[in-house]
């Protein structure tokens, strides 16, 4: 026992060291401010070190979206968001279909594909930019690093017991808990990035009731998925009534006021839309088909490019394969192709089914019709060779 | 000694990782279907139906047989979540089939696929498909990859070769396109033997 | 990338007995290499980091012991070539998104990839191939050439290495668990190096270091870590 006691009071003394800087209520540390970077001694330079490291990887990862006309326009929310620190700020877009947005403490901001994908107007996707900003601003990654850092110095001391009994020490956190302060905080934390994220994008002229909307679809979206482990977003960010409430009636006061709000649905979906088919051909790849389903009934009740939704409900159905999904495949892409501009590809789906079925003509109306719509595609060869065995 | 043999032990149940043996480059089986010539030797590791082959390790090259995958598995088995793995239904066309390797490749990291050359291919005596591809990886490096794939008795077989696209993939890529020309299916009797 | 350096440092973790600094030199035939003596040497850029070890284990990232790190190695290092009669030339990053900047990047991506596989598949590990057991044959291919080209060097020195300390309470800890009898790591200087042969793209000599002592921080002590780092270095 007393031994137990030697050790305690010696590791308290290092605690003390080591927790002399608190980790740090809602706006303890002071907002950045344009062009500022922190001193080179302080932990937070460290952590900055750390995100440029990741930042360089980033640059040049396979993952990373560069056309041009979605980084411009994504950016220029960014600026009208951001104003004076927009310079600050760096947007990575990253083919990853998951709904999801961060930014580090250096200025690194990422967004991902799958918030692109479901963001329904500029809005929205404002909203989201704006809300990460806020934690930009007001330096939340600082304050989460240094709440796991006192954390894992606590949980240290419950190690001390189990050494004690002879279960030895166990392991090191590591590497996840910087990737953690860029992804979890705290309530206090995601409610001071609502207010901020709501704020800016009411002073940019947004429609502020947009805010609440975007994380009342998330909402539905995860509630179809029956998934106990929710999107990486959502666990991060869970969308309590409380804060679409929040956010609602912030929106009544704003708009009650009148004037006239930006909304921008056809400003997205003109940046959007030359990238869908890619967009929604990953979100297929996620597996998470009821999730899909409810993404693809959004995007039908704005009725752009219906051709291709229906055909990725044909390919949603052939790829889940449950019972009676062939046939609603089928009618699926029959459906895109009443639309002008459906993909070509509905026509070789519907093809290969009837090639499967032994229906031999309509396999070769439908193939012939593909190639002569695509006939440079990357699988021409494949289609003549069915179009062969065909005759 | 022991207790290396155990954190030995200990890595390679936490990463699944198998050990290295060594091919000879003579007639070899592949699961129970068919045989090829190695054409040089090879560093092997098996797992339940997948058999990879490297020479500089799996990170720079790698000829990967998926041996015999059935209705609703995946030939990415191992390699992905369950519910991002695309599973196999016997019945699929070989574009289907093209089209699934893609989407796992997609899902394991490979981005900004570049499809080459899709063709029909004979594998062994079963009808099939071949294809080229150029991509990159997560971390930036350019890949590029061949393969061949054919349902035989309702089973998927799919033999990838892929590599940096710098020396690693060309090195030994017409090893593997002789290795793919090599398949001898057991059951077939050999007509110059 | 974080995937690979994880395993590498698994690997010294795991696989390394405590006491003073290893090397463990590799080269391509086998044997200590002659190269003409006056070669310029391509110092790419350096990856190094430092870390505070916290009280519970994490490693803290620390900017301005980074920093110093950074420019005691490269000095350390440029000594060191011009003891052995070799002048060392600092690479530049061209401009993010030109020709050159995409093919330095990916010679750079490769010899991550090369030297993660070489710590994997080619020291005794339980990932050796058998193919590599008695030849150390690695290259990163022909594009080394355009290295050769701008800089006028013969030879391209890879440096990798990550250092970490531990932090007071971290130290108190360590005295703490050791009453218990319980060992804690208290912190760690790993590193690797290679040689490439710009000609042929050949990684020429390679090396991997671990200490439990060390200090980069100080330019006295980086040039003893450095010294080890190039251990049996060509002449």
């Amino acid at each position: 026992m007393t031994f137990l006691k030697t050790v305690l009071i010696l590791v308290m003394y290092g605690m003390c060291i080591s927790c002399a800087t608190p980790g740090g209520e809602p706006g303890a540390l002071g907002d950045i401010k344009p062009g500022e970077r922190p001193e080179l001694h302080t932990d937070e330079a460290g952590l900055w070190m750390a995100f440029d490291n990741m930042e360089e990887k980033l640059k040049t990862s396979g993952r990373r979206i560069t056309d041009p006309q979605v980084n411009h326009y994504i950016r220029n929310i960014v600026c009208k968001l951001a104003g004076p620190q927009c310079s600050d700020i760096r947007i990575y877009i990253m083919q990853i279909p998951d709904f999801n947005a961060n930014m580090a403490s250096n200025g690194m901001m990422q967004v991902w594909t799958g918030l692109i994908l479901r963001a329904q107007n500029e809005a929205q996707l404002a909203y989201i930019l704006g809300h990460e900003i806020g934690h930009y601003l007001r330096r939340h990654s600082i304050q989460a690093w240094r709440d796991t850092r006192m954390k894992s110095n606590v949980s240290v001391l419950f190690q001390i017991a189990t050494a004690a009994a002879g279960v030895g020490y166990v392991g090191q956190l590591g590497h996840i808990a910087l990737i953690g302060s860029i992804q979890a905080f705290s309530r206090d934390n995601e409610r001071e990035a609502d207010d901020v994220g709501f704020d800016l994008i009411a002073q940019a002229g947004y429609d502020p009731r947009e805010a609440s909307r975007i994380w009342e679809s998330l909402m539905k979206e995860h509630a179809a998925s029956e998934k106990e482990a929710p999107s990486i977003f959502f666990a991060t960010h869970p969308p309590t009534e409380e804060r679409i409430e929040t956010l609602t009636a912030k929106a009544q006061a704003v708009t009650a006021q009148g004037g006239r709000f930006f909304v921008g649905k056809k400003e997205l979906e003109a940046v959007v839309l030359p990238l869908r088919a890619s967009l929604l051909r990953d979100e297929l790849r996620r597996g998470e088909f009821k999730e899909t389903q409810i993404l693809l009934n959004n995007l039908m009740k704005n009725e752009v490019g219906l051709g291709q939704i229906h055909f990725f409900q044909g390919e949603l159905h052939r790829l889940r394969a449950e019972p009676d999904d062939q046939e609603k495949a089928v009618v699926a892409y029959q459906k895109a192709l009443e639309f002008p501009n459906a993909p070509p590809e509905a026509h070789r789906a519907l093809g290969l089914f009837y090639f499967k079925a032994g229906e031999k003509p309509k396999a070769r109306e439908a193939l012939e019709r593909y190639l002569d719509l695509k006939p440079d595609g990357d699988d021409h060869e494949m289609i003549r060779e069915y179009l062969r065995q065909l005759n | 000694m022991r207790k290396l043999l155990f954190i030995s032990g200990l890595i390679m149940m936490l990463t699944g990782c198998a050990t290295y043996t060594l091919v000879e480059p003579n007639r070899t089986e592949i699961g129970d279907l068919y045989t090829v010539e190695p054409q040089i030797p090879w560093s092997e590791s098996t797992s339940d139906k997948t058999q990879i082959w490297t020479v500089d390790g799996p990170a720079l090259q790698e000829l990967r047989f998926v041996n015999g995958i059935e209705d609703s598995e995946s030939p990415f088995v191992g390699l992905l979540e369950e519910e991002k793995s695309p599973k196999f239904r016997k019945g699929m066309t070989s574009l289907e089939i093209k089209d699934l390797v893609v989407d796992g490749l997609s899902v394991m990291g490979a981005y900004k696929i570049k499809m080459k050359k899709v063709k029909p291919f004979q594998f062994g005596a079963h009808e099939g498909f071949r294809m080229e591809l150029d991509y990159v990886t997560e971390d930036g490096l350019e890949k590029s990859g061949l393969v061949v794939g054919s349902v035989i008795k309702e089973k998927l077989y799919v033999i990838a070769y892929t590599g940096a696209r710098a020396h690693y993939f060309a090195k030994h890529k017409d090893h593997a396109e002789k290795i793919i020309n090599s398949i001898q299916m057991k059951d077939s009797k050999p007509s110059a033997e | 990338m974080l995937k690979n350096v994880n395993y590498f440092l698994l690997f010294f973790v795991f696989l390394t007995a405590t006491g003073c600094a290893q090397t463990s030199v590799l080269t391509r035939d086998g044997e200590i290499i002659e190269k003409a003596a006056d070669d310029r040497i391509l110092l790419m850029p350096p990856d190094i980091e430092l870390y505070e070890m916290t009280m519970g284990g994490m490693l803290e990232p620390k900017a301005d012991w980074t920093a110093s790190a950074l420019k005691n190695v490269a000095e350390a290092l440029k000594q060191e070539l011009k003891a052995n009669n070799d002048t060392m030339i600092s690479y530049k990053e061209p401009a993010d998104g030109s020709n050159e900047f995409k093919v330095h990047q990916q010679l750079i991506k490769l010899h991550e990839v090369v030297g993660a596989s070489i710590m994997k598949h080619q020291y005794p590990t339980v990932w050796q191939l058998p193919t590599k057991e008695d030849n150390f044959e690695w290259t990163l291919g022909q594009r080394t050439t355009r290295l050769k080209e701008k800089y006028g060097a013969q030879y391209g020195l890879f440096v990798y290495m990550r250092d970490s300390y531990a932090s007071a309470g971290r130290v108190s800890l360590m005295i703490g668990m050791a009453v218990l009898g319980v060992g804690i790591p208290l912190g760690q200087q790993v590193g690797f190096a290679s040689l490439v042969d710009l000609k042929t793209g050949d990684i020429v000599w390679f090396n991997r270091m671990f200490s439990e002592s060390g200090d980069l921080r100080e330019l006295n002590l980086a040039r003893d870590s450095v010294q080890n780092l190039l251990d049996d270095f060509p002449l």
